[in-house]
């Protein structure tokens, strides 16, 4: 759900992970990994390395400035 | 006002009203017809003024609320009038969610108002405030002018994420309702 949320890259998807990181259900690190791991078959999934990445790096500044 | 929206993102909101909690937000827009964020409304108009109910959703820290803004203009182009007011009291990035989310309503106007019903005719249309502020008057499609006001609000906020599908899921959210639960 985290990833697909991340791909889509709404406000609210972005939101929303910030929601289940500062509540404990997933760590930055655990997310970052998961990217990491879906990139080779990304394609197969339907989704966007590049976006992606940059939500996580968006999740990561919202994560910093809280 | 361009430089005010380059310049002030680290700025506070100047806006100094207090500050309206989520749910009677929420309430208040389920009243006025964007009812896919509360299954309640408030029985009465609210005691609020549409100035500060707009600056109470751009500042909102809940992205739903933020981007509810693109349907409610889009239900209620009457709310038109309260928007430059309303961007004259915030600052910063709230500023830019004011501008950007009424400047995609005024983009999907065509699209959707008569979907929503309250662009119907030609006397409803949404004033175009922001094409030169935002740098999008040169793009005259509508789809085009989305696309190109996503990108400025990317870049504004320093945020780059998917906002030409923030501004169209609230509306399609707020039309997939109506279509569910007709009032």
């Amino acid at each position: 759900m985290a990833l697909s949320k991340l791909d889509r890259g709404f406000d609210s998807d972005v939101a929303d992970i910030v929601f289940l990181i500062q509540q404990g259900l997933v760590s930055l690190d655990r997310l970052a990994d998961w990217v990491t791991a879906a990139i080779p078959d990304a394609a197969a999934y339907d989704l966007d390395p590049d976006a992606m990445r940059k939500h996580l790096a968006v999740v990561r500044r919202r994560i910093a400035s809280t | 006002m361009k430089n005010d929206l380059d310049h002030g993102m680290d700025s506070q909101s100047k806006a100094c009203e207090v500050s309206l909690p989520g749910d009677k937000l929420a309430r208040e827009l389920h009243r006025l017809g964007v009812r896919h964020l509360s299954w309640t409304c408030n029985a009465s108009p609210a005691s609020f003024t549409r100035i500060s109910f707009l600056v109470n959703l751009a500042e909102s820290p809940e992205a739903r609320l933020r981007a509810a803004l693109v349907p409610l203009f889009l239900l209620r182009p009457e709310f038109a009038d309260a928007v430059p007011h309303a961007a004259e009291e915030l600052a910063g990035r709230a500023r830019v969610y004011l501008t950007c989310a009424y400047s995609a309503a005024v983009a999907l106007q065509g699209e959707y108002g008569p979907r929503l019903g309250g662009l119907s005719d030609c006397e409803h249309r949404l004033p175009d405030y922001f094409a030169d502020t935002l740098d999008v008057s040169e793009a005259s499609d509508p789809a085009l002018r989305l696309v190109a006001i996503a990108d400025r609000q990317a870049r504004l906020c320093g945020e780059e994420i998917n906002w030409y599908g923030t501004y169209r899921h609230a509306v399609e959210s707020c039309l997939r309702f109506m279509d569910a639960m007709p009032a």
